[in-house]
């Protein structure tokens, strides 16, 4: 019974801190491409195409055409949408600034529920998007590098002095490094900084990541990048002239169809998200001392 | 009158985004399986020439599955990248944009599904 908890308990503890690394990359990803004010701006367009029967660019430059209005005209144009959030969608807000660029007290009715919709759907939009990411980003990591969760569960269950270590000192570690970096998810990018320190933030958000994919390289060497690895082809040709079988296409098919699936299988499970696996170990650890 | 005629526009939306979904679909699988044949006959003689061993045609392959796999989660995965990119044709007014109904073309519609010369008027009583 205590092999296979203990079996688990660093399967689990070896899932979190690759949940915890695809984290990273997301959020890493997240800050370069900034999809969040792209959606932002997309949602104040259409709530302008339906308060103003325009778009905002349209009334914008409707604006500039008037020369009493052209100074407001730039005041819009100035606005820099990478340092907005969600809290820019009030009624307060909104009302003024559709008021600015023509919109008659009529059309503005009913507009702190429009807003409610217009926010509901920018946060869809952003969470489907950071699952997205995070799917991809987990089955890019495993299929690349090849991290295979069967390799890593037979190499657990079989070895005892590995089993153990990952079971105590392993998943001890893996939890602390969870709870230190379980901050909630930030929307936007890093929006309230200017474009230097920003770029300083990005820079030590990579460093970092680096470093952690590095230490799980360094702690998880077994089963990892078998594929890549002339070694892993040499033993699987000597493991199948052992068995007296001929090392062929088919063999070598067989053996790229384990990698794959296994890592795919790996993708998806990292993919569920860094809290589950770290409530799950938690409950583990826990279960163990008791 | 008014649901069914939204319940109409709704249907052929989902129509169209499978359609293009199904375009892509067909699109990437054919690039990715181009990528992998070609792989598996140009890799070969790179590999030799690099002085790999033969095991390299079988890592192409898994490299080529891989990307394809990536790609297609990335193009339709949750919530795929098109349908939240805000695109200008998207807000565009419905006079600039062929395929949503203008104003008179409703009108005609409903006089269609009226069905008389009294038609043109939204019948509210309908269910």
């Amino acid at each position: 019974m205590l092999p296979l908890l203990d079996t688990v308990i660093g399967f689990v503890a070896i899932m979190l801190v690759l949940s915890m690394l695809v984290k990273s990359l997301t959020s890493l990803i997240k800050n370069h491409v900034d999809f969040y004010s792209r959606n932002l701006k997309h949602e104040v367009d259409r709530l302008a195409l339906a308060v103003l029967g325009k778009t905002w660019n349209q009334a914008v430059n409707d604006l500039e055409t008037d020369p009493k209005t052209r100074q407001e005209a730039a005041w819009f144009k100035g606005i820099n949408w990478e340092r907005m959030g969600d809290e820019f969608l009030t009624k307060e807000h909104m009302e003024w600034i559709l008021k600015r660029l023509g919109a008659s007290a009529e059309a503005l009715d009913h507009l702190e529920d429009r807003l409610q919709v217009h926010v509901a759907k920018l946060s869809y939009a952003f969470s489907t998007r950071m699952k997205n990411l995070a799917v991809v980003i987990g089955l890019a990591l495993c299929l690349g590098l090849d991290i295979n969760s069967f390799a890593i569960w037979r190499a657990l269950y079989a070895d005892q002095q590995l089993r153990t270590t990952f079971a105590t000192t392993y998943a001890q570690t893996a939890l602390q490094g969870a709870e230190k970096t379980g901050s909630p998810e930030q929307k936007g990018t890093l929006a309230s900084t200017g474009s230097g320190e920003q770029q300083t933030k990005l820079n030590i958000e990579t460093r970092d990541f680096m470093n952690k994919l590095a230490s799980f390289q360094k702690d998880v060497a077994f089963g990892v990048g078998r594929i890549w690895s002339w070694k892993a082809w040499e033993l699987e040709k000597e493991k199948a002239a052992q068995e007296k079988v001929e090392f062929g296409r088919l063999r070598k098919l067989e053996f790229a169809a384990v990698e794959f699936l296994g890592s795919l299988m790996t993708g998806v499970l990292i993919s569920i998200g860094a809290a589950y696996w770290h409530d799950l170990l938690r409950e583990l650890t826990s279960f163990r001392q008791s | 009158m008014a649901g069914k005629l939204l319940g109409e526009i709704r249907a052929q939306d989902k129509k169209l985004i499978r359609e293009i979904r199904g375009r892509r679909a067909v699109l990437v699988t054919a690039i990715g399986i181009a990528v992998i044949i070609l792989g598996e006959l140009v890799g070969p003689p790179i590999a030799a020439s690099l002085g790999w061993p033969l095991a390299s045609r079988v890592q192409i392959g898994y490299a080529g599955l891989s990307l394809l796999i990536i790609f297609l989660v990335l193009m339709f995965g949750v919530g795929s990248w098109s349908r939240f990119v805000p695109e200008d044709a998207d807000v565009a007014p419905p006079e600039a944009r062929p395929d949503v109904p203008t104003k008179p073309a409703v009108q005609a519609q409903n006089a269609t599904h009226e069905g008389g010369e009294e038609g043109g008027r939204l019948d509210v009583t309908a269910p």
